[in-house]
């Protein structure tokens, strides 16, 4: 066989890498089993170990990991548990997998899901959680989709090779490595808070006007309420409830108008209504980190803002 | 971005590879064809066919432009039909259509309109070529309709080219062999372009996307216009080596498109002689060359050239705006030739003077061509205070010390190969040194590689 010294080289080749790779990885955790747990692991325990009272949890991007703090909530509404799942890069899909997971579990629980872009994508920071926390991505993918076409067999594609790639790759932990000797970690799931301010204009928020128009269209619109639905009947099953909201903030005009159709079409009890004092007291450039992020000061506005909104959806 | 995943590249060579394996050496171009277009039909779906059916009227027209030469200008019409329509009725601007992909659809190539199908601009420029030389006596129209449908929908060609002849491409067709040198070659050229792309262009993409999203304005406006250029190049050009590196493995040499460092031109003439040459080549040869002929006393020329680059232009985009980017273009290089800049004293410093000067004039073209709207560039260029967001810099430090350093690595490599293709560089070199690149590069791809896909802006057109 003419291309037998390849196959040599190539396997020489993935050994070297193998050992690099698991040289590091070792290197890594011996240095960091040393520190105190991070938010991360904090979530993966409340995760693994639920309580039998009601929880509240809050499923989004980094938006979400931005703009609820789970605190201003808890003393609002004392002795009850929220809960902030926001994950860095989640996508609607992210989200839904969370929410899937979380509701098969027995305990009572209220998801308030943030509504964004599906994409036939998962983020690695949203991999790399799934994994810690055993989530199984590929049933419930198989779930949500069951129709057996050339797209999904894309998709399901591009979810394999995120998740593979998300397997081999070190960027996890040459992170780890660089905030070894950082007393503040950033974690990439629950809250988290920056004071900085750097942005000045208030383009990028939501307005009252945009949820009364009907010139935003959506054609995939039957795939999000397929996913919506599918979860609001699991909710039922445990005595659980689903609540899907809009982020206020936008980085790209086109993605709210693609989410605003899908939030007109749902039923009330199904969503968080925004009011029109709530607008304008939120649009504020002086809340925002950066265009589609809040700072912490407009992370306790939110919340707050947030607080007599969420009232009617506390299960009894 | 519109992205291929790495994992699909991966099945496609490897059943390209067993098949090949599998068939006899005189068959063997049909286990490309069949990949080929099962992996098209992967990404596009049903629209496969309407591509066949098109190959299928340019076979039957190859015979007839040999018989009587004037089917030829109907031909080349009914050829553009697809490609003029698609480039019509798609409204939206390619910056924001490649910026927002993926949030409108469960897939990047989930195009609505039935003929805006990814590789069409490559197919209907392939197809032309294909017929013009057929005109021309070049070649002779192909016998076999499915070894020129391979031609025409050739995987690693198709998206994004480089352009190829038919008799360049056909004949390699003939004798694909895949051996240890064909697969090491093919590795190199791989392994280097996801470097350039998960790690530089990928991550210069974000860094631009983070800038435009502040309120950078005045003078600092030109650094997204600089991201953006380099952006392209890392990005466009690390495509072509990976599907280079594609064909390499079956033993099929693909073009060269871009001249190393071409980044570091120091007049536009240099930089359009080595940037996206195969397409600039098909231009020159199918339409400058053809109106130039006419041209008998030779006076017109410039101004040929001149509506040669409006036509690339529009064929990115039919919009104002790539028509001031074309219009740009197209003067700049036709009064750099005629102050002869070439010619000017002092060639040392001419060159680092000339960099410098190619360098700010291409990042306000850059910035023209990813504008929707070039009178709010001029004003957030010439009108607006400058400020640049040093809090949004200081959060993606990290991001922009890992460009510098790869970009720098880049650079390297290309400055010590000159004019060679890294494959070839690499060639040259010890074993040892020769796999310490290797590992080198995998590992730093392992750790900043941002996004498991290649993405290819080109892609788009």
């Amino acid at each position: 066989m003419k291309s037998r010294k390849s196959i040599i080289k190539l396997s020489i080749f993935g050994l070297i890498l193998l050992i690099t790779t698991i040289s590091i990885r070792q290197i890594i955790s011996v240095s960091t089993t040393n520190n105190n747990l991070s938010s991360f692991d904090e979530i993966i325990n409340v995760l693994s170990n639920p309580t039998q009272d009601t929880t509240y949890y809050f499923i989004g991007s980094s938006r979400v990991q931005r703009s609820i703090n789970p605190e201003i909530i808890k003393k609002y509404f004392k002795g009850i548990d929220f809960q902030n799942l926001g994950i860095s890069g989640s996508t609607f899909l992210g989200n839904c997998i969370l929410s899937e997971h979380l509701l098969k579990k027995e305990s009572p629980k209220v998801l308030f899901i943030e509504l964004s872009p599906i994409k036939p994508k998962l983020s690695q920071h949203f991999i790399h959680f799934s994994t810690k926390a055993n989530l199984n991505i590929f049933e419930s993918i198989n779930t949500f989709n069951s129709t057996n076409s050339q797209e999904q067999l894309l998709f399901n594609l591009n979810i394999l090779n995120d998740y593979l790639f998300s397997r081999v790759s070190l960027k996890h932990d040459g992170r780890d490595l660089m905030q070894l000797n950082k007393s503040k970690k950033k974690s990439t799931i629950g809250f988290i808070s920056t004071d900085e301010n750097s942005h000045n204009s208030i383009l990028p928020f939501l307005k009252y006007e945009d949820l009364e128009t009907t010139k935003y269209k959506n054609e995939n619109i039957d795939i999000y309420l397929k996913y919506m639905s599918y979860l609001e009947a699991l909710s039922k099953q445990t005595n659980s409830r689903v609540i899907f909201f809009l982020p206020v903030t936008y980085k790209k005009e086109k993605e709210k108008n693609l989410l605003i159709p899908i939030y007109n079409k749902l039923p009330n009890h199904l969503k968080l209504k925004y009011s029109e004092d709530f607008f304008q007291e939120i649009t504020n450039s002086s809340y925002l980190l950066d265009k589609n992020h809040f700072n912490s000061k407009g992370a306790e506005k939110y919340t707050s803002l947030l607080c007599p909104i969420i009232k009617s959806h506390l299960l009894k | 971005m519109v992205e291929f995943n790495l994992l699909l590249i991966f099945i496609y060579v490897l059943s390209s590879v067993t098949l090949v394996y599998l068939f006899s050496a005189e068959n063997k171009w049909k286990a490309l064809l069949l990949t080929s277009l099962v992996f098209y039909y992967i990404l596009v779906g049903y629209k496969i066919f309407f591509l066949v059916f098109i190959a299928l009227i340019i076979y039957k027209l190859g015979f007839k432009i040999q018989l009587n030469k004037s089917w030829l200008k109907i031909a080349v019409f009914l050829v553009l039909i697809p490609l003029l329509i698609s480039k019509l009725t798609d409204k939206n601007f390619h910056f924001e259509e490649y910026y927002s992909t993926g949030i409108q659809s469960q897939s990047s190539f989930n195009w609505t309109h039935l003929l805006q199908i990814i590789g069409i601009s490559y197919f209907t420029f392939n197809g032309i070529s294909y017929l013009v030389d057929i005109k021309r006596k070049y070649i002779e129209p192909e016998s076999n309709f499915f070894l020129l449908l391979l031609y025409l929908i050739y995987f690693p060609a198709v998206f994004s080219g480089p352009l190829h002849r038919a008799k360049y491409l056909i004949g390699q067709f003939k004798n694909i062999a895949i051996n240890d040198s064909t697969i090491s070659k093919g590795m190199r050229l791989i392994l280097w372009g996801l470097f350039k792309n998960m790690i530089i262009a990928q991550r210069i993409y974000s860094l631009m996307t983070h800038l435009l999203g502040s309120e950078i304005s005045g003078i600092y406006y030109l650094i997204p216009g600089l991201l953006f250029f380099l952006y392209l190049y890392t990005n466009f050009s690390s495509f072509i080596d990976i599907f280079q590196g594609v064909s390499e493995i079956f033993g099929i040499k693909m073009k060269n498109n871009f001249n190393n460092r071409i980044y570091l031109s120091s007049s536009r003439q240099e930089f359009w002689k080595g940037w996206h040459i195969t397409l600039n080549e098909w231009f020159r040869d199918y339409f400058f060359f053809v109106l130039a002929k006419k041209d008998k006393k030779r006076r017109y020329l410039n101004f040929i050239l001149f509506i040669t680059f409006i036509l690339i232009a529009l064929w990115h985009d039919i919009s104002y705006t790539l028509l001031i980017w074309g219009t740009l273009n197209g003067l700049w290089i036709i009064l750099e030739k005629k102050a002869n800049i070439q010619k000017l004293p002092f060639p040392s410093i001419r060159k680092k003077m000339g960099i410098v000067y190619h360098l700010t004039v291409s990042c306000f073209l850059a910035l023209i061509f990813i504008s929707t709207d070039p009178l709010l560039l001029i004003e957030k260029v010439f009108i607006e205070d400058s400020y640049i967001p040093l809090n949004v810099l200081k959060r993606l430090s990290l991001s922009i010390t890992i460009i510098l350093c790869a970009f720098i690595i880049m650079d390297y490599h290309y400055f010590k190969s000159k004019n060679k293709r890294f494959d070839e560089y690499l060639q040259e070199k010890p074993v040892l040194q020769r796999w310490f690149i290797y590992c080198k590069l995998t590992l730093l791809i392992l750790l900043f590689g941002l996004n498991p896909a290649v993405d290819n802006y080109y892609i788009l057109f």
